[in-house]
């Protein structure tokens, strides 16, 4: 909660921006002073320009990965809660993947294929993912709260703090996406067409819930998976940060 | 098949997560062929060690049987397990190109024997959910000095994990937990966690023998890997040889110093002392032995010196100064000073320059010792002015009366006559009085210097107001001047040193005493 200012383009950032490009510059200007011979210079400074340019985005992209850690661990956890008072049955019922209403959307379905799209697809997939994902956890957060389980205080809490990390994570990741050109800004809408209301009787409103839990692990799962590759494709000067 | 081949064979890897087929697998009876139900083929656990590529593992039934694995992805048809094989005996492994997640896989095995078929329970996944990670490998430790602050050694543990082509694209991301326990204590794991990193450094470990151990996860998967292969750790309890040094280094210095301290500094302490400090000469005075000066008798003290003018034994007791003010005027505040004119008395104008311990009342006015001609006096008479007709003022708790004069050059008291005649030469005014009868005199200002206290009597506040200050002025540099003296008087009433030096003024002023 308390990272969600740094996604916003505010002062601490561009100051940070700054003073890494005012390292930069002084980095350039000792470089240039050592009087080293043409060649090398222009390839040093070739070198620093780019490192000072990728440096916040990389910074960036593993807050934005960080962020998306917490939010899968927070939908496992919250699987396993509603699991822990009653026998998994429902476990056995997991949903296809046709029945989330993000299945609309075209990811990639294995490594191969998820390490040839390019990155301003891979962001504009994770994205969508998370634009698509604002109302239903707005149904699960308002029926949370009159959940027919033990633990509905818990889980709402969880709800909620899912519900912060995706807008912060959203915001930063529009930010991002500014610095990817165009076509990391296009977004698919993936409506929720779910309905508020969850049903009427116990087993259906649990069920429900489960439903919307399981895809919601799977889409956070993909916004993860995604966002790592990126950020390792991005780290390309930092091999550490893969 | 012999049922003991058959339960030596369920080999295949016995994942600390297992579900509850392999206790029935165990507990099945060699002899109970016949057994019903309980002898369907069953999936008991799939691993997928990458995310690219998994395998799935069931038991088998007792009697020999072709298995035949088939699965669906989703809504679509049913495939039959691509590779039998590559994972070991009643296994099914997906490779690459069989593999796809965040799908549903759906899978039975079957189990065809002559007689009839075992179908086992459909068994449902997602790749994602079941992927766990190699155990980490060649965990090494190096022990090395502690740098900065840190005493002792340094344990740095570090390992590899098994397949790293895996981690380099990002697809997966693991986290590592490391943990650590003495080697008696075979309970009290201590865990680091969570590492990013495969390196640790360990500060501050007793020395001992260690078991370590380390194992892996990925990111987004809940499965811990196993446990890697533990290390034992042997912490010495030698300090590193740098460190040993520097003690010695530090005793040495700290034993040589001390040792010079004792024989070389102490025996000589006093030389050193006056070389540092150069004592201050004791007080003098010739004639007289100086020893009977530093501790004395005061008897004899007082019989040598009482011989000098205007010595006076030292005093025991505090005594108090009054100011001299006639007995039972009373004013609240040095602003309003105009005057209570009560009946008996008249205000005196004394100013008080030092506070008074016994809240006497304070008057405010001229300094007592301006001298004002006669002419000037006269003319104030009528005006509700400070300035009346002096008048015999009596001071409580004393035997004498004094008279006091304001503005009259002469304000000398004596205690005896108290109508003496007013004016002299010699100014001494009176400013405070003591009980006894001693008198604190100052020495007064010449008349040209008060002509601008005594101008024109306006009673005017404001007039009175600025008189006020002038006159607080000139007590001020008065005071300044008689600090050095009210200090000494000071000192004497408090049973101070009576061999102080005594400044010549001093003497001087004493001569009016009684």
């Amino acid at each position: 909660m308390q990272q969600k200012s740094e996604k916003k383009a505010t002062g601490p950032r561009r100051r940070r921006r700054r003073n890494r490009l005012r390292t930069c510059r002084t980095d350039e200007r000792t470089m240039a002073q050592r009087g080293i011979s043409g060649g090398k210079l222009f390839i040093t400074a070739v070198y620093l320009v780019a490192m000072c340019r990728a440096v916040p985005v990389n910074d960036l992209l593993d807050r934005a990965s960080q962020r998306s850690d917490k939010m899968h661990s927070l939908s496992t956890l919250l699987t396993q809660e509603m699991d822990s008072h009653f026998p998994p049955y429902g476990r056995m019922q997991m949903p296809r993947p046709a029945d989330c209403h993000t299945s609309g959307l075209l990811t990639p379905n294995d490594k191969e294929q998820a390490l040839q799209v390019s990155e301003s697809d891979l962001m504009s997939l994770a994205r969508s993912l998370l634009r698509g994902w604002v109302d239903p956890l707005a149904v699960l957060s308002t029926n949370a709260i009159t959940l027919p389980h033990p633990a509905k205080s818990s889980i709402s809490s969880k709800i909620q703090e899912l519900q912060e990390h995706s807008k912060s994570l959203a915001d930063g990741l529009d930010i991002l996406s500014s610095k990817m050109g165009p076509a990391a800004q296009a977004i698919s809408i993936l409506p929720y067409t779910g309905g508020t209301d969850l049903g009427q009787d116990r087993v259906t409103i649990l069920n429900k819930f489960n439903f919307l839990l399981s895809c919601l692990r799977r889409d956070s799962h993909k916004i993860d998976s995604f966002l790592k590759v990126l950020r390792c494709r991005a780290a390309k000067l930092q091999p550490e940060l893969c | 098949m012999d049922p003991e081949d058959v339960l030596l064979r369920q080999t295949g890897p016995m994942p600390s997560g297992a579900p509850k087929g392999r206790k029935r697998t165990m507990l099945r009876d060699s002899g109970d062929i016949g057994a019903p139900a309980a002898s369907r083929p069953q999936i008991y656990y799939c691993r997928s060690p990458n995310m690219e590529v998994f395998t799935c593992w069931w038991h088998p039934v007792e009697q020999q049987a072709v298995y035949v694995l088939t699965y669906s992805k989703d809504t679509g048809p049913q495939l039959e397990c691509p590779d039998y094989t590559s994972g070991g005996l009643h296994s099914c492994y997906f490779d690459k190109s069989h593999t796809s997640i965040w799908t549903y896989y759906c899978m039975t095995v079957t189990a065809m024997t002559p007689h009839r078929n075992y179908t086992s329970q459909q068994h449902c996944l997602d790749v994602v959910e079941i992927v766990e990670m190699e155990a980490p490998a060649n965990l090494s430790v190096s022990l090395r000095d502690a740098g900065g602050d840190e005493v002792g050694h340094s344990t740095l543990l570090s390992w590899t994990y098994p397949a790293p082509e895996v981690l380099r694209e990002g697809w997966i991301t693991l986290v590592y937990e490391l943990q650590y326990r003495r080697v008696g204590e075979d309970d009290n794991w201590k865990a680091k966690h969570p590492l990013r990193e495969p390196h640790v450094e360990l500060f501050g470990l007793r020395p001992g023998d260690y078991v370590v151990r380390v194992r892996c996860r990925s990111h987004n998967s809940r499965l811990w890997s196993k446990w890697s292969a533990t290390l034992l750790v042997s912490v010495p309890n030698r300090l590193p040889a740098g460190k040993v040094l520097v003690l010695v280094l530090v005793v040495g210095v700290g034993a040589v110093a001390l040792l010079v301290i004792a024989f070389g500094v102490i025996p000589q302490s006093r030389r050193i002392k006056d070389y540092f400090l150069p004592p201050i000469p004791k007080p003098r005075i010739t004639g007289i032995d100086p020893l009977l000066l530093k501790k004395g008798n005061f008897d004899e003290i007082n019989r040598h010196f009482s011989n000098f003018h205007g010595y006076r034994p030292p005093s025991y007791s505090v005594e108090l100064w009054d100011q001299v003010s006639a007995d039972g005027i009373y004013l609240s505040t040095p602003r309003d000073c105009g005057i209570l004119d009560r009946d008996r008395g008249t205000s005196v104008a004394i100013q008080n320059l030092f506070p008074v311990q016994n809240s006497s009342p304070y008057v405010c006015g001229t300094p007592p010792y301006c001298a004002v001609p006669p002419e000037a006096f006269a003319a104030l008479q009528d005006a509700p002015s400070p300035w009346q007709q002096p008048e015999t003022a009596f001071i409580s708790g004393s035997d004498y009366s004094t008279m006091v004069r304001l503005g009259v050059p002469d304000a000398s008291v004596s205690a005896p006559d108290p109508g003496r005649a007013p004016v002299q030469d010699f100014y001494t005014c009176v400013q405070l009085m003591r009980d006894s009868g001693e008198v604190h005199l100052v020495p007064c200002l010449p008349a040209p210097y008060c002509h601008d206290f005594l101008l024109p009597p306006v009673p005017d506040a404001a007039k009175r107001e600025e008189e006020e200050k002038k006159s607080k002025r000139l007590a001020e540099y008065q005071a300044r001047k008689n600090a050095a003296k009210d200090d000494d008087d000071d000192d004497r009433s408090n049973a101070a040193d009576p061999l102080l030096p005594v400044s010549p003024d001093d003497t001087r002023g004493s001569e009016g005493r009684f």
